[in-house]
């Protein structure tokens, strides 16, 4: 499942923008069978969004639902297809991620634990990715 | 009275998947519709006594708020007439809580490192949020120091009432924060200076809880850290319990005995004579307590020994002998006298090689705090965790 659905943080605020990004959580929240949260977020999120729009350019609630539940899909489909594949490729250095986690898989970079073999002082952010990795569930 | 609810289940995201940096355009709240115009970053030290924060906007070095917070939070009671409480404000938070502790229910949101008032620490966390950012539209992304070895539900219950008032946050050990606090980052490199993060063993004395942390140039696991549930607070309750058994019906309140070890408190051999004034019934008295404060203090010696010296067996061979002219002790109970020289002799007496035992300094209230704005600054993008409702 592709990460970017959950956040997109640089896009620019705009009120479709946010009910688009609402419910697109609501079809990843459905997705991995979150669906209280996913209820519990149209109720309260949706609504109160949707009230403060004075329309939504054109586009409607139900067209915005059906296109991002379909992006979701297009995109569990990808990661299921993926997943096998990646395994495959990076071996050794995803048994340390979070495989079945319904967080999303994402580090681009193993994590480690270890201080960098140049000797150098490892940066904060590597301390970091040390202190994510310890965090996963074996 | 509380103005907070903790009833919104959260689900933590980490790792977003951008390389964007976090001064980028405008960014929202992942529970609100309002745009979000700047960044700020917030290194933040919850404590269970006293709580630091630290912010900065994003992208840059400044820091503009930097402050100790009493972390308490007072309820005003009801029948207070107007103009009693500064504003007719209906809660009140560190030191004005404590100011008016005639007037307000106080609550303590944390006991023992951990949130023990989830309704209480809303409503702290909300002032804390207000002092970073008064107007209330940046975007908060906040590391936040943990007690080292932190169980999950501890971690869970500080993201749960961190909902919907930080948006991003990391979950650090508070230990590690201190060290990565303490470093000179100027003098990193170069000949001479011993790097804390490189290789340091790190004894943080807060509140409620003792945390040791050897800290060895990577990020320290499970074993690498010991924390202990004894700490100011207990030293407080040993001395409370004592003053009561010398001194029945002393009337001494716990913040009282708190100012009392914190002005004379010490460990060793005792001190006497040692002569405490207090008002008692109204009446100026002169206690004896250099038998009360050793023993109280001494408890926590023998409380936090043991974890030193099993700390350094763990350390490798290769190691141990620079580990041992780094040891660092930092928080509040830095300040108890003689903590320093007495684990230092009780090293030496034990066979260690040529220990060297400091204080962190007088900035002890801020490494954790300093230690979580740095790593808020170094944070890739994919690393902040953010809280969804």
């Amino acid at each position: 499942m592709s990460p970017e659905i959950l956040s997109s943080p640089t896009v620019e605020y705009s009120p479709v923008g946010e009910v688009r990004r609402i419910i697109r959580r609501i079809c990843l929240l459905r997705a991995v069978g979150r669906a209280p949260e996913a209820a519990r977020l149209e109720l309260n999120e949706l609504a109160s969004a949707s009230v403060h729009l004075p329309g939504l350019g054109g586009e409607s609630v139900e067209a915005i639902f059906s296109e991002e539940m379909s992006r979701v899909t297009d995109a569990s489909l990808v990661a299921e297809l993926m997943a096998p594949l990646l395994a495959q490729s990076l071996g050794p250095l995803l048994r340390t991620s979070n495989v079945g986690s319904t967080a999303p898989p994402i580090a681009t970079r193993t994590p480690s634990a270890a201080p960098p073999a140049n000797g150098s002082p490892p940066s904060i952010a590597d301390f970091i990715d040390g202190m994510l990795a310890q965090e996963r569930p074996a | 009275m509380s103005t907070a609810t903790v009833d919104k289940p959260i689900i933590t995201a980490a790792h977003i998947p951008t390389n964007a940096a976090a001064t980028s355009a405008p960014v929202r709240s992942p529970n609100s519709t309002t745009p979000k115009t700047k960044t700020i970053l917030l290194g933040f030290d919850l404590g269970t006594n006293k709580s630091c924060v630290l912010a900065g906007a994003a992208g840059t070095a400044d820091i503009t708020v930097s402050k100790v917070v009493p972390s308490v939070v007072g309820y005003v009671k009801d029948g207070i007439v107007d103009g009693i409480v500064a504003g007719n404000r209906t809660i009140l938070f560190g030191d004005d809580a404590l100011t008016n502790m005639l007037h307000v229910k106080l609550v303590a949101p944390l006991q023992q490192g951990v949130i023990q008032h989830p309704d209480a620490a809303r409503d702290f966390l909300k002032h804390i949020r207000s002092l970073a950012d008064p107007s209330g539209q940046a975007e908060i992304r906040a590391v936040v120091g943990m007690p080292a070895n932190a169980d999950e539900k501890a971690r869970d219950d500080i993201r749960r009432c961190a909902y919907g008032i930080f948006d991003r946050i990391l979950l650090i050990p508070e230990p590690f924060l201190a060290a990565l606090g303490y470093r000179d980052d100027s003098r990193v490199g170069q000949s001479g200076y011993i790097d804390p993060v490189v290789n340091a063993l790190f004894i943080d004395i807060g509140g409620g809880t003792s945390d040791l942390c050897l800290v060895q140039g990577y990020f320290p696991t499970r074993e690498d850290q010991i924390s202990i549930p004894f700490a100011g607070d207990a030293i407080d309750g040993l001395l409370s319990d004592e003053l009561d058994r010398i001194y029945p019906n002393n009337g001494l309140s716990r913040i009282k005995v708190r100012e009392i070890k914190e002005a004379h408190g010490y460990v060793g051999p005792s001190r006497k004579p040692l002569e405490v004034k207090v008002i008692m019934g109204g009446k100026a008295r002169s206690l004896e307590l250099g038998d009360v404060l050793a023993q109280s203090g001494n408890a926590l010696i023998d409380k936090i020994y043991p974890a030193l010296t099993t700390l350094i067996q763990r350390a490798s061979s290769d190691s141990v002998v620079t580990l041992l002219q780094n040891i660092i002790v930092t928080g509040g109970g830095s300040q108890i006298r003689g903590i320093d020289t007495l684990l230092q002799k009780k090293l030496t007496d034990d066979g260690y090689e040529t220990p060297k035992v400091r204080l962190a300094g007088q900035d002890y209230k801020r490494y954790v705090a300093l230690g979580a704005l740095k790593a808020a600054r170094a944070a890739r993008e994919n690393q902040w965790q953010v809280l969804l409702g």
